[in-house]
């Protein structure tokens, strides 16, 4: 993104299944440090109902300020000037990034592995 | 008037008129603002003003920092409250894809005070699918952008929506509308309606529902039951009528490259009718009181490019009054309409709204006087409390409301036919942009909705491949076959953990680990789950491939495990399997069909930010020309109607408009001209 005085900008981009059951919302945050340094973060949060009368509510699955590696930055850059995903990020997203942050909600994996799956929906887009 | 009616109008006038003029800060981190010793002066949320003010109520994380160092962790904690609350805002409709930006500055930083205040540029949307296409959909936009597009959070319990009016014949007449959209946590949404002066009453109860489906022609489904009472004037005589009704409409999706809606539906009421008058006055074949059974049917089609949009619906109306017949009377109308605007500069359009509506009356047996036409400045639809808008009688803007209904002065009140168009021109003197300028002209968050809005398809493309053919083959005949094998390997990895060589033990780790996610993917497998990701060779994935490379090349190359091999072979099949599915989606016909998808809704979204006005101040020209009959010989059955007036319209809250149009051809019970003044709170009230 080009240089402005917005310091920290974020784009949240949402993503619904085609039976409206399930809703990802993938965000990306940018940070710029007073010394030039920029910092990417993502929150990924994971929602669900079970009838698509219900209101979705609160998340079933949130991984908050997962830090993108530098590695993934300009993936990171690209997907946020476009507020949209590439087709892969979709699938990544609504498939095993969602299906990780829920098995980590139920225990059967670490945050930490949640959240790299997570992190490579940005890496998609290379 | 309420008094929280007063504090909301000047709040949305305030908000809107002083959007931030804000002078930048020097180019610095929040950091450096923090070691200076920064104190926050205000803090301001930009944006569409119904955002800024939902986002402002009750946060405090925003709130508290004004008045209090600055911190570089106040600043962001402040973003994160917004972002926290814009995820959470409800919508009145499901959108398959959004987008929403926050961002956070400093601005009119004073190095003399250490002052400065926090800025939170802020925007969101989605995308109505099923109903972006119709006419009705393109006035909602302009006059309450924040339910049409989500632009703001919505009033999702229940909407309270006063209305004040006058007009000559019904005298200064208030009322309003109450909407509950999801009665008892279900799908039914419950109105209330209702309408009174010392000339009129008028009340409705209705319970609607609907359903939109995901694939095939037909898009939507609409149901209503109502009950209605209405007692309303006419010069010579009472129209008072109670009904119950029940009524049906479906629409398709949007076809072809216009993206034209087909609409079609069909309507059951009956009830009573009475005028006031007595039968030895009228005809032999009308009917001054009775009850009725009415069948109405009607179909049409609408469409909109980015500054038009037309309608054009035809009714049909078959009624019994119980003589013995099976119809009694045959009603049809045919409404047109067509909307242009033309953009004369930013947020100036020149507004151009036509209509033609014509109708006629058949009576083939006892006909309720109430069935005929009665015309005036009040429209009467022919699909009684439905979104698609039929008008079913003459509108000329110069009579009072239900005066036109005849030729001569001894004629029986009511025409039995009748054609009317009519012409409104509007261009806003004043105009204040939906999105304030700082917001829309910031090159960051300009690029993130651009992005989003022209080629948001790309997202949605994975989303409409899950409908094709093979996906839906591979979900009926490989879903649970994968589920077991790989579930069956999972276990037989965990199963030789105890006997793998010391050396082997990284690789065993590491099948362990992707066949357990695999494994997780596959028992989790839903009509919504893309197939490809199972065949997906990229080694930092759990694709079979790569399960195949991890635990038997690698592994079991070594080990010679026959339970894991025969796992291994049936994998290796399930994936040819798989390909070969996976290869027949037709991936060019879903990213065709997420283009056209996206295509319009894309162009309504730039608009926003170049056209859409929050405050519009419109003078109005009005023009209508039409006639009713039955003919009279020596008496003139045309009538013209000119005037103007006013529109005065605070996007998503108020719409006011008043004016006077003269009857250029007035018969003495109709009036030389009529006021007419309409106020109405669009979505104030609610939670």
């Amino acid at each position: 993104m080009p240089s402005s005085n917005l310091k920290s900008i974020s784009v949240d981009i949402e993503v619904m299944t085609k039976d409206r059951l399930r809703k990802v919302v993938f965000g990306l945050d940018k940070t710029t440090a007073d010394n030039g340094e920029v910092t990417w973060t993502i929150d990924f949060r994971l929602f669900e109902r079970e009838k698509k009368t219900d209101e979705f509510g609160d998340p079933l699955v949130k991984l908050d300020a997962v830090v993108v590696k530098k590695a993934n930055f300009d993936n990171a850059e690209a997907t946020a000037v476009a507020g949209r995903f590439k087709p892969e990020q979709t699938e990544h997203a609504l498939g095993p990034a969602a299906n990780d942050a829920k098995r980590f909600k139920d225990g059967k994996i670490t945050r930490e592995k949640a959240e790299a799956t997570a992190e490579r929906t940005v890496a998609k887009r290379g | 008037m309420p008094k929280r009616v007063l504090s909301t109008l000047a709040a949305a006038l305030v908000l809107s008129i002083t959007t931030a003029r804000a002078d930048p800060c020097p180019d610095r981190g929040f950091e450096f603002f923090e070691i200076e010793g920064y104190r926050v002066k205000n803090v301001r949320v930009t944006g569409f003003w119904v955002l800024r003010r939902a986002m402002l109520a009750g946060n405090t994380a925003v709130a508290d920092l004004a008045g209090k160092p600055f911190t570089a962790a106040g600043i962001l904690k402040g973003k994160r409250a917004l972002r926290d609350q814009l995820i959470a805002a409800p919508a009145l409709f499901d959108s398959p894809v959004g987008v929403t930006v926050a961002a956070a500055r400093v601005a009119n930083c004073s190095a003399a005070t250490k002052e400065l205040d926090i800025e939170y540029p802020l925007f969101t949307t989605k995308m109505p699918l099923a109903s972006i296409h119709t006419a009705e959909q393109a006035s909602l936009e302009h006059e309450d952008p924040a339910r049409a597009l989500a632009l703001a959070p919505a009033n999702t319990r229940y909407r309270i929506a006063p209305m004040l009016g006058y007009d000559a014949s019904q005298n200064v007449l208030g009322g309003g509308r109450l909407d509950v959209p999801s009665l008892f946590g279900t799908s039914i949404q419950l109105s209330l309606e209702g309408q009174g002066s010392s000339e009129t009453t008028a009340a409705a109860i209705s319970l609607a529902g609907g359903a939109e489906r995901e694939s095939g022609w037909l898009e939507r489904v609409v149901w209503r039951g109502a009950f209605a009472y209405s007692d309303r004037p006419s010069d010579r005589l009472r129209l008072h009528s109670s009904r119950a009704s029940g009524q049906v409409s479906l629409s398709t999706r949007a076809i072809g490259r216009i993206g034209a809606v087909v609409r079609f539906g069909s309507l059951f009421e009956g009830g009573s009718q009475r005028t006031g008058l007595t039968d030895a006055v009228l005809p032999s074949d009308l009917l001054a009181s009775s009850r009725f059974g009415n069948w109405r049917s009607y179909a049409g089609v609408t469409a909109r490019t980015r500054r038009s949009a037309m309608a054009a619906s035809y009714g049909v109306l078959l009624g019994r009054t119980g003589s013995g017949k099976r119809i009694d009377y045959r009603k049809q109308v045919l409404d047109v309409v067509y909307d242009s605007r033309f953009l004369l500069a930013a947020q100036r359009p020149l507004s151009v709204e036509t209509r033609f509506t014509a109708g006629a009356l058949a009576r083939l047996g006892p006909t309720p006087v109430s069935e005929r036409f009665f015309g005036g400045n009040v429209e009467t639809t022919f699909i009684p409390g439905s979104e698609w808008s039929m008008r079913a009688n003459p509108v000329m803007r110069g009579i009072p409301a239900f005066r036109l209904n005849r030729v001569a002065p001894g004629d029986v009140p009511g025409g039995d036919h009748f054609a009317v168009l009519n012409l409104t021109v509007s261009v806003p003197v004043f105009g204040l942009p939906v999105i304030p300028k700082e917001a829309a002209e910031n090159e960051e968050i300009r690029q993130a909705i651009s992005g989003f809005v022209t080629d948001g398809a790309d997202a949605l493309a994975p989303i409409y491949e899950l409908d094709d053919p093979a996906q839906k083959h591979l979900f009926d005949t490989v879903r649970e076959g994968l589920a077991r094998t790989t579930a069956a390997m999972e276990e037989r990895v965990g199963a030789i953990e105890a006997s793998v060589p010391e050396a082997l033990k990284p690789a065993h780790q590491a099948c362990a680990d992707k066949i357990g996610d695999l494994a997780s993917d596959a028992s989790s497998i839903t009509r919504t789950t893309p197939w490809r990701m199972f065949v997906n060779p990229d080694p930092e994935e759990r694709g079979i491939p790569v399960i195949v490379d991890v635990c038997i090349m690698q592994l079991n190359s070594k080990l010679m495990d026959a339970e894991l091999a025969e796992r291994g072979d049936e994998l290796k099949s399930l994936q040819q399997t798989i390909q070969t599915q996976v290869d027949k989606i037709d991936r060019t016909r879903a990213r065709q069909l997420a283009q056209e998808t996206m295509a319009f809704p894309s162009r309504v979204v730039q608009t926003i930010f170049d056209e859409m006005t929050v405050v519009s101040l419109s003078p109005l020209f009005l023009f209508d020309a039409g006639r009713i009959g039955p003919e009279v010989r020596g008496w003139r059955s045309t009538r013209y109607s000119l005037g103007g007036g006013a529109r005065l319209t605070l996007a998503s809250s108020v719409s006011f408009e008043f004016g006077y149009a003269w009857n250029l051809r007035p018969q003495p019970w109709e009036g030389r001209g009529a006021l007419f003044v309409a106020l109405r709170f669009l979505d104030i009230f609610g939670k």
